[in-house]
C-alpha cells in the first residue's frame, strides 16, 4: 500500500486566497470611492471657502482604505507562500496572513469585513495544520 | 503577574485598547461644556471637519475617528457634560467590551490545537449575530433597537472581537517561540 502526505494545508490555502482577494476587492473599491468623495467635498469645501478640509478628508479616507488594499496583497503573498509546503513556509505565511487579515478591516466594508474573517480562519487553520499521512 | 507577562503583545494591545475605551468615554467631560453635538453623518468619510477644527489636539483625533468610524447619530449617542461621545452607544460598547474580551482571554485558556478554527467561528458567531440581528432588522425596519440592546450587542461584539485578537495574539507568539 503507497502512501502519501498532503503537503500543505489546502482548505487553509483556499481560505485564505479568498479572504485576500475580497480584502483586496474592498480595499480597493474604497480607496477609489475614497478618492471621488474627497474631490466631492474639496469642491463642496471650495465653495465655503475650506477646499484643504475636503481634500485632507479625502487623503486620510483614501490613505485607510489603501491600507486595506495592500493588506489583501500581502494575506495572498502569505497564501502562496504557504502552499509552497515546507513547515517553515507554511509558518510565515499563516502569521503574515492573520495579522494583515487584521489590518484589512481597515477597508471598512462589509467585503473587506468578509475577506478578513476568512482570512483569519484560513490564517488559523494554516498555523495549527499538521501534514496528514494519506492512504 | 506572571500570566500577564506571558506574552508582552497582548498585554501592550490590552493597555492601548483599554486606554482608549477610557479616553473616548472621558474626552466628552475634557471639553468645554456644549462644544460637540450633533454630529450625525456617514461613515468612512470624514463630514464635520469644520467642528472637529475647534477642538484642542489631541481629542480632536478621537472626533476625527469617530467621524470616519461611525455614523455618530445624535439621538443613539452618549452625551455627557452637553459633548456627544466620538462613538455611537454601540460602537462605544464595542471599545468597551474589546478590553473585556482580552482580559477574558487571561482567565480562560483557550488551548491551540487543529480545531481552534472551529472555536475562532464560534466566538465570531456569539459575537457578531447579536449586532446583526439588532442592526440588521432595524435597517429593515422590523425593529427600532433601544440604548440598552444598542450597547450589550456592542457589548458581546466588542469582547468577542477582543478575544479573538488576543487569541491570535497568543497563536502568533507561541508559533514564533516553537521556532
Amino acid at each position: 500500500m503507497s502512501c502519501m502526505t498532503k503537503n500543505y494545508p489546502d482548505t487553509a490555502f483556499i481560505l485564505a486566497i479568498a479572504g485576500g482577494v475580497l480584502i483586496v476587492i474592498g480595499g480597493l473599491a474604497m480607496a477609489f470611492l475614497g478618492a471621488i468623495c474627497g474631490t466631492c467635498v474639496a469642491g463642496i469645501g471650495a465653495a465655503t471657502q475650506d477646499p484643504a478640509a475636503g481634500i485632507g478628508a479625502g487623503t486620510i479616507v483614501m490613505v485607510l482604505m489603501s491600507i486595506g488594499f495592500i493588506s489583501g496583497i500581502l494575506v495572498l503573498i502569505g497564501a502562496f507562500l504557504m502552499q509552497k509546503g515546507d513547515p517553515e513556509n507554511i509558518r510565515k505565511g499563516s502569521i503574515i496572513i492573520i495579522i494583515f487579515s487584521v489590518f484589512g478591516i481597515a477597508g471598512l466594508n462589509p467585503v473587506s469585513f468578509i475577506g478578513t474573517l476568512l482570512g483569519i480562519i484560513g490564517g488559523v487553520m494554516g498555523i495549527t495544520w499538521k501534514p496528514q499521512v494519506l492512504t | 503577574m506572571n500570566i500577564l507577562l506571558e506574552n508582552p503583545i497582548k498585554l501592550f494591545f490590552l493597555c492601548i485598547f483599554l486606554l482608549f475605551s477610557i479616553l473616548i468615554f472621558s474626552v466628552a467631560w475634557i471639553l468645554p461644556h456644549g462644544q460637540v453635538q450633533y454630529l450625525d453623518g456617514t461613515p468612512g468619510i470624514i463630514d464635520h471637519s469644520q467642528i472637529i477644527e475647534t477642538i484642542d489636539a489631541p481629542w480632536n483625533l478621537f472626533y476625527y475617528f469617530g467621524d470616519i468610524w461611525c455614523h455618530q447619530m445624535h439621538d443613539r449617542s452618549i452625551v455627557m457634560n452637553a459633548n456627544q461621545l466620538p462613538v455611537c452607544i454601540r460602537c462605544f460598547g464595542i471599545f468597551l467590551g474589546i478590553p473585556i474580551g482580552f482580559s477574558v482571554s487571561y482567565l480562560v485558556k483557550i488551548p491551540i490545537t487543529q480545531t481552534l478554527h472551529r472555536k475562532i467561528f464560534l466566538i465570531l458567531l456569539i459575537g457578531g449575530v447579536p449586532i446583526v440581528i439588532d442592526g440588521g432588522f432595524q435597517f429593515l425596519g422590523i425593529w427600532e433597537s433601544t440604548s440598552f440592546s444598542r450597547i450589550i450587542t456592542g457589548l458581546l461584539g466588542g469582547a468577542a472581537a477582543g478575544l479573538l485578537l488576543a487569541i491570535l495574539l497568543d497563536v502568533i507568539v507561541i508559533s514564533l517561540k516553537t521556532d
